[in-house]
């Protein structure tokens, strides 16, 4: 009888240990969030662009938006690279005139926040805030970091870029809810 | 001599088992309509939506400057009737000029995209050649059993919608 006993409550500590949450350090957690498999980072080629964009957990982000914290809000961050080697980014990609260059420069540095959506099973949100890093031409992609207002809802998200400079047409990108729900937590550190 | 003449005879028969296999080995050929497979792309629907919604849009503003129009008394007030018909011409023609910008600007993105993802959805069935009937005498005929439409419309719409990586 009490090695029945101590079996099964060994085994309810296993099981325990098991469907414990997950935690890992801020090194970890970058590295896990980087990784493809985990579902947090899609990478599409459409159109002669690369995609690259990264859906980062609020316990990465220690940046505060008009008095709130990154809690309230999603943030992606988006990398836009010509295919090809040896490019010098977006602005001056197949353009043809220094005119193309400003239209450009200013749509993403003021206007790219309208052609960003976060799509929910109900809601389509629009992007409360973007920033658009410019290298002068010394990297081979610029990015794009945008921010949603988090929504109430643990479903699949659906990122949607509205293209209206580059010609890609509209281009979306896939989170699925069980990856967005099973990113582990941040292990405290130690002081 | 006896092993010179053996490997001739094998180097002879590697050749030409070679070009058996090389011959012999079926070419996968499919084709697909490519004018269903345009109007069933979702990036496309998305784009008639917003053609037609700015045509709507359009729509409204000169029916309403048509109305301002006809309830203007002709003779006392002349200028302004000239000033309304000059902005309803100028209105029609912002329409369509938009209108067709647009046009070309959708168009041109969907068929940037629609090419890429059919040449993966060839790549991915591993096909050595993918037709695209579109009515104007490309295929003339086909057996339907070529007929890779319906897979070719699931894919590229999944690929739009980023439920296929990469």
């Amino acid at each position: 009888m009490g090695r029945v006993l101590v079996s099964i409550l060994s085994l309810l500590v296993l099981t325990a240990a098991c469907n414990r949450e997950k935690s890992l350090s801020y090194d970890e957690l970058i590295s896990y969030v980087a990784k493809e498999k985990n579902g947090l980072k899609k990478k599409r080629n459409v159109s002669g662009y690369l995609f690259d964009v990264q859906l980062v957990p609020h316990t990465l982000d220690s940046s505060s938006i008009a008095d709130h914290s990154s809690e309230h809000y999603q943030k992606f961050v988006i990398k836009i690279q010509p295919e090809g080697a040896s490019q010098r980014g977006i602005l001056d990609y197949q353009i043809e005139s220094q005119n193309d260059f400003f239209y450009r420069l200013e749509y993403y540095t003021t206007y790219v926040e309208n052609d960003l959506y976060l799509v929910t099973d109900s809601d389509s949100i629009s992007c409360s805030f973007s920033h658009f890093e410019r290298y002068y031409g010394l990297s081979p992609h610029n990015t794009l970091v945008a921010y949603f207002e988090k929504p109430g809802y643990n479903g699949d998200l659906q990122l949607i870029y509205d293209d209206k400079v580059l010609g890609t047409g509209i281009v979306k990108f896939l989170f699925r809810a069980d990856d967005i729900n099973n990113i582990p937590q941040l292990k405290p550190t130690k002081k | 001599m006896r092993s010179y003449l053996l490997s001739v005879a094998v180097l002879a028969i590697t050749i030409a088992f070679s070009m058996w296999y090389t011959n012999s080995k079926e070419k996968k050929v499919r084709y697909v309509d490519l004018i269903k497979v345009y109007q069933a792309f979702e990036l496309t629907n998305m784009y008639e939506e917003k053609l037609t919604s700015l045509n709507e849009e359009g729509q409204r503003r000169m029916d309403s400057l048509s109305y301002q129009i006809s309830l203007l008394d002709q003779k006392k007030s002349a200028d302004e009737l000239r000033f309304l018909q000059q902005t309803f011409l100028q209105t029609r023609h912002n329409y369509n000029s938009e209108r067709e910008r647009l046009s070309g600007e959708f168009d041109n993105a969907i068929w940037k995209q629609l090419n890429q993802y059919l040449e993966e959805f060839s790549k991915e069935k591993e096909l050595d050649v993918l037709l695209g009937a579109n009515g104007t005498g490309n295929v003339l005929s086909g057996n339907p059993e070529l007929d890779v439409t319906e897979e070719a419309v699931e894919y590229v719409n999944e690929k739009f919608n980023g439920n296929i990586d990469g």
